[in-house]
């Protein structure tokens, strides 16, 4: 991360959680850290905005959008 | 209900054509994630946050009345909102230089991102309805 704030401020409890991630994943995603710093900002309101939108009641279903989302990260140039 | 929202002052709701089904299905959760990024405490004054997200918003077609980016901060701005792909250390380390701790320019990032996906939201459904 170029912010190391976002990369080692986040609460106490919340290094917990990042640590098990990161020994499960290997490293802890860059979405799961940007979105867990000073979630109250927003974090914890995009999380609902995507659950909603990735998740919630649709034409589409969630592997479709979850295509279509990896589809657009492509054409942004965004490894996510 | 538009007129509660603090988002209102950034972007047209009416405008953007959250209505009906699509309204119903994500249109509040839209507006109030811009509501918390412009109303919650932070680092940044909260009018910057907002010039910020007008001025990221523009380049989809959306006013750009009262722009007050900070000079400094405008072509990170444009960057985020256009090619946010071409970021560097060097970008983050010029702002860092100028003056803004960490957590500011967190908010910068997160508000000029916030205001292009706005814009990019609204060309999408403007597409889907037709609309200009």
């Amino acid at each position: 991360m170029r912010l190391s704030v976002v990369e080692h401020g986040h609460r106490p409890l919340q290094k917990l959680q990042l640590a098990i991630i990161g020994s499960l994943v290997g490293h802890v995603p860059g979405p799961i850290l940007v979105n867990s710093y000073r979630k109250e900002l927003f974090g914890k309101q995009f999380a609902a905005c995507l659950q909603r939108g990735m998740r919630g009641v649709g034409a589409w279903t969630a592997s479709e959008r979850e295509v279509f989302a990896a589809f657009v990260s492509k054409m942004n140039d965004c490894a996510y | 209900m538009e007129v509660e929202f603090e988002a209102n002052k950034v972007f047209q709701i009416s405008d953007i054509g959250l209505e009906g089904a699509m309204r119903v299905q994500f249109g509040d959760l839209v507006i109030q994630l811009v509501d918390r990024l412009l109303t919650n405490s932070g680092d940044l004054p909260a009018d910057i946050r907002r010039a910020i997200m007008k001025r990221a918003a523009s380049y989809g077609g959306a006013t750009r009345d009262g722009d007050k980016v900070p000079e400094v901060l405008a072509p990170f701005v444009d960057k985020v909102a256009l090619h946010a792909y071409k970021t560097t250390d060097d970008d983050f380390a010029r702002l860092e230089a100028a003056g803004y701790t960490e957590d500011q320019l967190f908010e910068v990032t997160l508000s000029a991102a916030t205001g292009a996906a706005w814009a990019r939201l609204d060309r999408g459904l403007a597409a889907l309805q037709g609309r200009q």
